[in-house]
């Protein structure tokens, strides 16, 4: 029976046990967790505990980029002495050349190393056309086709303004077939006023007189992210038709028809550009990263392709002899392929560049010297002070305790100040000994001592006078090994106390080389929010070593330990 | 003659050991506190670049009430009508059980109480709540009368904290049943909305509270489950105690998500319950309790590794001998273990108090550096002193706040020695 | 006669190596972080072109740490030559006599006609220009484009626009709100951002206090109503939360949060771009900013003085700016950088809309206004606009109240 009742009392300390314990580790548990994951996870929404970073591959979301400035170099890729030199020569920045078609991987190098694509492993890229298959481009241009078209959209009137204007601006590029068809897509869908803006021309329709009886049928194609597109454009075109064939009055019919032609014109380029598109991809372009460099290399891809590099968080792909002005209406989709290795290296990224972006190889080792040296000095001093409290007697003794717990009592914030006009006439701002000195003596710790001084019995110490033992030995070789797990626990509780400690190494230090970990931490806490996953990367590796050395230090609070040989 | 230089140079020996820690405190704490009091008595920030001497306006100016309504008298008699009601009571109540079999006479004029008080409920003529002026004298002579008995009053003596709690139960009880009238409760509490720093020892005490018991509490439990579970003690003590391990910067923002009211994970695993999303940061009643969470997360590790090293500072030997002895496991508890753990308990009681009361850290990085949502409801006694003193660079009114912080603080520990450590035993 | 000329030359010879030797400054600063990192480039470069000066950077924290250095050396008297301190401490500073005026320097005004007055203006005390704004955001419209492009939206460019548009874009589903369509912080200068645009926000006017006034009662309510209705969502913390998980559809917020947003969304197809606040009955773009002022502290020699000058005249320079603004996206103070062809490109190419921190930069107002009791006026409002999001005051209740308090603390700076 009393062996049932034991294993029941059992079962529910573990029970409690295990409550305490996942409440106490599980956010914790959870900090390591996201020290794994890419910014964009940390704070997603049902929580999950996986991350991206140890899967062998991922999609990265990414688009064409469409014109010809988004494609030369970003004045934010420049050095400073790029940025310094260009700006002295003056020089108009070059245009990337025509061959080139630049990709936007969304969010690649992200904020300090925080990106989706870290650079390596290889990338599988797949221009898609917008019926889901594999894009085209022509190998043959047909140069006759082209001035048909021309001459034909030149044609067609009345139009209206906007692209009456913009086909008089496209008709400098007649002898530079690819100008001509960037530009018109430009004019028409991408650039930065394009004329088949969702917003812009249906308000423009449903301005003419007349029109806003289809109001309804036209105020939905307001909505939709990018330009109208050609099924669209069609289907408006029908409910012009429409409108043309109800209407009478003659001057809304030259406005519908206007902007009539202007679709049948659009369509009509359409059309002729689909047409040049022969020659299918048979294949994805695969492509690897070359470590320190921007190059990437060719692993697998057709003939076309030509070379590829990257730069900030677009991947250029030169072809051969084809421009990207045929890729232009196309979506691409990027996949990212990592080896065993390659994975391994994403899953710790996190810890990499947290440790690269302080010198917290400096921090750890003034971490560690001057919380050692503190917790040494701290319990020497304190366990002299407890002891004196506890076992000797001289005037004014437990007046002094109280006013040395006093100093318990008062919010160190207040005291700052002056202890910085102390530390600065003692010559001590930014040494060792500002952080040392003041922490080697707390109350705490001191009544702690005497707590557990005061459990030690009177006869025991006079004993030992009689033996003729004097105090100090008495204290130092049978008061501290009866107290020792207290005394343990103490130096635990101080050695803590200095590792975590910020404000004061903050205030107390001017340079990096005197500082510890707490102060590096708050390189990732910047004015305006954090980097969340480096943060938990660096609090995770300073927690680490402490809570090691706790678990191996277990058996010094073992009670007995020191205990033995004093009876 | 030789005892005498026995006895001085017995003192000498005792302020020996003193020297090294009180150079330290003298530099690094005295000094600075000193200064600190002096300052207090100085407005530091002024147009005229100097520091002024003001005198005691700074503690004035801390304690300022402004306009005060004129419900002030009426919510002050309110309240000591209702604190002589809890008295009484409670007197009546002590008095009778310390007077159970020693007497009529001494048994009857508590009792007496009871009735009186049955008819004032019943009459309102005699209402005690009416503030009719005889009544409340018939109430005072009875506390009066009372007094003459509390001075045989031994039951009463050693058991203060609960003669204390019985008066605060029936002021509350007063406060219910009078109509809810104004009380002096309200009027702080209004004092509060215009004095921030009146606001902020609201705010500290609530939290003392809620949270040094709760601590105390929860870290005894760990304590002796660190101590007593028979397999994988490593493994929970560092889990215990890994929270205090962590830095509270990256433990800050971590407990900001755990809290969040839409993607938040606790909101999150109580809808797995079907309990309604709690708006944990955004409350003002909230905010105490959430900041008490996060505390008690953070410490109850803390001090159940204290716990733990009173409790390994007991001797193996009396618990074999009481096993011999067929105590079971509840009168180990009460017999050896509390009693013998009473000096660590003591210690974790007074610390665990002066460090809630300056709990600052936790509100600081849990509402980005703002004291709570709104109304000031996180505003805590050292935030107040920090912001004062840092932002507002007023250091002469932060140091006076510090040293009010202090003399409660002092108060409050001078108490708890005066009274609990009498039952601590030393085992001397 | 010959040991004269040989011992003038000597003399000359040690003059000339001791000016050789580099004049070293320390400033300190608060730039963590990337901003470090660019601060850091910035200064390594100046060192290396600099001839006579040498610049050593101190980390001392962010915001409230920083002050807290300032005010334990101030008292000590070990301040260095240069530092950052946000417009609050500074007039403490200068009210303490520790700050040498920017306009004392001989080319000070070659460098002034190239900042925008108005943002000169912010470092101006007692009507001497102090310290000199390097580091100064400006609050935005952020917008997520799809979401706009989805309800057939354009970016709207009026506070009546931005009500309206934070109503088609809130979206609920089963009567709960999953997408907000506008968040802002319960921070008092994102109310001051507001009640700019209504014609307050500027609570010093002729000396007098003008927190309780009508425009900033307007904003108030403005604010309060689209929280009432649902529209908007307000919180302590930032947005991150809501841009992972894509629940709002605009936010007002400092164009140095841009990074962080980035971030957040890192992956997602919609991306966010930024646009100056809606312009209020006024019509015109008032951006409000916020950042820190250099200060030069008298407590070191002239030659240091001057040294830091010459240093300040760097980080001002146009080159410089346009540096720091595309890496950090504060707004570049010196008004040639528009002009320059890179910053042309970098506007272009940018998806973010970054032409919006320099929009109005002629009629900015700094949020923080260099009074030595700042501080208070400004937890005060803040205290006053959460009370009011969170409906436990009143919006007039709520000015009053800050208004007094406000008083309060002017009336103990002015104890005599």
């Amino acid at each position: 029976m009393k062996k049932q009742k034991k294993k029941i009392i059992y079962f529910f300390y573990y029970v409690a046990a295990v409550i305490l314990a996942i409440f106490a580790i599980g956010p914790l548990v959870w900090m390591v967790d996201t020290s794994f994951k890419t910014n964009s996870e940390v704070l997603s929404y049902p929580p999950s505990w996986g991350t991206i970073n140890a899967m062998p591959s991922r999609n990265l979301t990414a688009d064409i980029v469409k014109t010809r400035a988004g494609q030369s170099s970003n004045p934010s890729a420049l050095s400073l002495e790029a940025l310094l030199g260009s700006l002295s020569t003056a020089q108009t920045t070059t245009l990337a050349s025509p061959d080139t078609i630049a990709i936007h991987v969304l969010g690649a190098s992200g904020y300090r190393g925080t990106g989706t694509m870290p650079r390596r492993g290889t990338l599988t890229i797949s221009l898609i056309n917008n019926e889901g298959d594999l894009a085209s481009y022509p190998t043959k241009f047909s140069t006759s086709d082209f001035n048909k078209v021309v001459s034909e959209i030149s044609s067609i009137s009345p139009l209206s303004n906007d692209v009456k204007q913009s086909i008089s601006n496209l008709s400098q590029y007649t002898s530079d077939p690819q100008e001509y068809i960037l530009n018109f897509y430009d004019a028409f869908l991408y650039g930065s006023n394009p004329i088949f803006s969702r917003i812009n021309f249906i308000s423009n329709l449903l301005n003419v007189d007349g029109m806003s009886s289809f109001q309804d049928q036209l105020a939905i194609f307001k909505k939709g992210i990018g330009p109208l597109k050609g099924i669209e454009l069609k289907e408006i075109s029908k409910i012009l038709e429409n409108a043309l064939n109800l209407t009478t009055n003659p001057s809304v019919k030259a406005e519908i028809s206007k902007y009539l032609n202007d679709i049948t014109l659009y369509l009509d380029f359409d059309q002729f550009y689909k047409a040049q598109k022969q020659t299918k991809f048979d294949q994805p372009i695969e492509l690897a990263f070359i470590p320190k460099s921007n190059q990437l290399k060719i692993v697998k891809a057709p003939s076309i392709v030509e070379s590829a590099y990257t730069s900030g968080d677009q991947i250029y792909i030169t072809f051969n002899n084809t421009s990207f002005v045929w890729f232009l209406n196309d979506n691409v989709s990027v996949r990212a392929n990592y080896n065993f290795w390659e994975v391994l290296a994403n899953f710790f990224d996190n810890y990499v560049s947290a440790w690269n972006s302080a010198p917290f190889g400096i921090y750890y080792f003034n971490s560690i010297f001057v919380a050692v040296a503190t917790t040494v000095l701290n319990i020497i001093f304190d366990v002299m002070m407890a002891f004196a409290f506890s076992k000797l007697t001289f005037p004014g003794r437990d007046k002094i305790f109280m006013a040395i717990l006093a100093t318990m009592m008062i919010p160190y914030t207040v005291l700052l100040v002056a202890n910085y006009l102390i530390i600065h006439s003692l010559g001590w701002i930014n040494t060792y000994y500002a952080l040392i000195i003041p922490w080697s003596a707390t109350a705490f710790v001191i009544f702690l001592m005497r707590q557990s001084f005061n459990s030690i019995p009177n006869d025991l110490y006079d004993a030992a006078k009689i033996d003729g033992a004097s105090s100090w030995r008495f204290l130092w070789t049978i008061a501290v090994p009866l107290s020792m797990p207290v005394i343990i626990t103490g130096a635990l509780l101080t050695f803590l106390g200095s590792w975590n400690s910020f404000l004061w190494v903050l205030i107390m230090t001017d340079t990096t080389n005197m500082r510890t970990l707490p102060v590096g931490l708050q390189n990732f806490i910047i004015n305006s929010g954090a980097i969340f996953n480096q943060l938990m990367a660096a609090a995770t590796f300073t927690m680490i070593p402490v809570v090691i050395a706790f678990l191996f230090f277990q058996k010094y609070f073992v009670s007995g330990f020191f205990r033995s040989g004093i009876k | 003659m030789v005892n005498e230089l026995n006895k001085k140079s017995k003192y000498i020996i005792g302020y020996l050991y003193l020297i090294p820690a009180l150079v330290i405190f003298i530099l690094f704490t005295y000094w600075p506190a000193i200064y600190s009091f002096y300052l207090s008595f100085f407005n530091t920030t002024t147009s005229t670049g100097h520091a002024i001497f003001v005198g005691l306006s700074n503690y004035a100016y801390l304690f300022r009430t402004g306009q005060l309504p004129y419900a002030f008298y009426t919510a002050f008699e309110y309240s000591l009508v209702r604190f002589i009601f809890a008295f009484v009571i409670s007197i009546a109540i002590f008095a009778w059980v310390e007077s159970r079999g020693k007497g009529l006479l001494k048994n009857v004029i508590p009792l007496l109480v009871i009735p009186i008080l049955a008819l004032s409920l019943v009459y309102p003529a005699l209402s005690f709540w009416g503030g009719n002026i005889y009544m409340i004298l018939l109430w005072i002579a009875f506390g009066v009368l009372s007094f003459y008995f509390v001075k045989e009053m031994t039951f009463l003596k050693s058991h203060t904290t609960l003669f204390l709690l019985s008066i605060l139960g029936f002021y509350i009880v007063a406060y219910y049943i009078g109509n809810r009238n104004i009380d002096l409760y309200d009027l702080v509490f209004t004092i509060a909305q215009n004095n921030s720093f009146i606001m902020s020892i609201w705010n500290t005490v609530y939290f003392v509270i809620i949270d040094v018991p709760l601590t105390i509490g929860i870290s005894l439990a760990a304590g002796l489950l660190m101590k007593n579970l028979p397999f994988f003690k490593s493994f929970f003590r560092t889990a215990f105690f890994a929270p205090y391990v962590a830095s509270i910067v990256a433990v800050s923002l971590l407990w900001l998500w755990l809290f969040n009211y839409h993607y938040g994970i606790f909101n999150f695993m109580l809808s797995w319950f079907g309990i309604p999303p709690i708006n944990w940061l955004n409350s003002a009643s909230l905010t105490m309790p959430t900041v008490a969470i996060l505390s008690i997360w953070e410490y109850f590790g803390y001090y159940g590794l204290i716990f733990l090293s009173g409790l390994q500072n007991i001797d193996q030997e009396y618990y074999e001998a009481a096993e011999i002895e067929g105590a079971n496991s509840f009168q180990r508890f009460m017999y050896i273990t509390w009693p013998l753990l009473s000096p660590i308990t003591f210690f974790v009681m007074v610390v665990s108090l002066i460090n809630a009361f300056q709990v600052f850290t936790q509100v600081y990085v849990l509402y980005n550096q703002m004291p709570g949502p709104y109304a000031n409801s996180g505003l805590t006694m050292v935030f107040y002193i920090y912001n004062t003193f840092y932002n507002e660079q007023q250091m002469g009114l932060a140091s006076a706040a510090a040293y009010v912080l202090l003399g409660i603080i002092m108060v409050l520990t001078l108490i708890q020695f005066r009274t609990t450590e009498k039952r601590v035993e030393y085992n001397i | 006669m010959r040991r004269f000329y040989i011992f003038i030359f000597i003399i000359s010879l040690a003059a000339m190596i001791a000016f050789a030797q580099k004049i070293e400054i320390n400033f300190w600063e608060g730039m963590s972080g990337n901003l470090g990192t660019t601060l850091d480039q910035i200064t390594a470069m100046f060192n290396e072109q600099s001839t006579d000066v040498h610049v050593n950077l101190l980390y001392v924290g962010n915001g409230s740490d920083l002050d807290s250095k300032l005010i334990a050396a101030a008292e000590t008297k070990t301040l260095p030559t240069m530092a950052q301190a946000y417009p609050t401490w500074a007039a403490a500073l200068v009210s303490k006599g520790v700050v040498v005026p920017m306009d004392e320097f001989s080319d000070f005004n070659n460098v002034a006609s190239e900042i925008y007055p108005a943002v000169l203006d912010i470092g101006k005390i007692n009507s001497r220009i102090y310290g000199l704004p390097f580091n100064q955001q400006s609050y935005l419209l952020f917008y997520r484009p799809f979401m706009f492009q989805e309800a057939g939206l354009k970016p709207p460019t009026t506070l009546d626009e931005l009500a309206a548009d934070a109503k088609i874009l809130t979206v609920k589903e089963n009567g709960k709100v999953v997408r907000y369509g506008l968040g802002f912080r319960d921070q008092s200068w994102i109310f001051t951002v507001i009640a700019k645009q209504f014609g307050g926000g500027e609570y010093m006017k002729n000396g007098k206090i003008t927190i309780d006034s009508t425009a900033n009662l307007k904003a108030m309510n403005f604010l309060l109503d689209l929280v009432k209705n649902g529209y908007a969502y307000t919180k302590q913390g930032y947005f991150d939360n809501e841009l992972t998980t894509s629940s709002v559809a605009m936010i007002i917020g400092g164009a140095a949060n841009l990074p962080f947003d980035l971030s957040d969304i890192a992956g997602q197809s919609d991306g966010i771009k930024m646009v100056p606040i809606p312009v209020g009955p006024a019509g015109k773009i008032s951006p409000v900013l916020a950042g820190e002022l250099l200060l030069i502290f008298n407590t070191s020699s002239k030659v240091e003085q001057e040294a830091a000058w010459e240093y300040t005249k760097f980080l001002l320079s146009p080159s410089i700016q346009l540096y720091w603004a595309i890496h950090t996206n504060y707004s570049p103070l010196n008004v040639k950088v528009p002009t320059l062809p890179e910053w042309k490109t970098y506007v272009d190419q940018s998806q973010y809309g970054v032409s919006a921190i320099t929009s109005g930069l002629d009629n900015a107002m700094s949020y923080a206004q260099n009074l030595p009791w700042w501080t208070s006026l400004d937890s005060a409002i803040g205290t006053a606009f959460e009370d009011v999001m969170n409906s436990y005051k009143s919006p007039q209740e709520a000015l009053i109240w800050a208004q007094q308090q406000a008083e309060q603390a002017e009336n103990m700076f002015y104890q005599k």
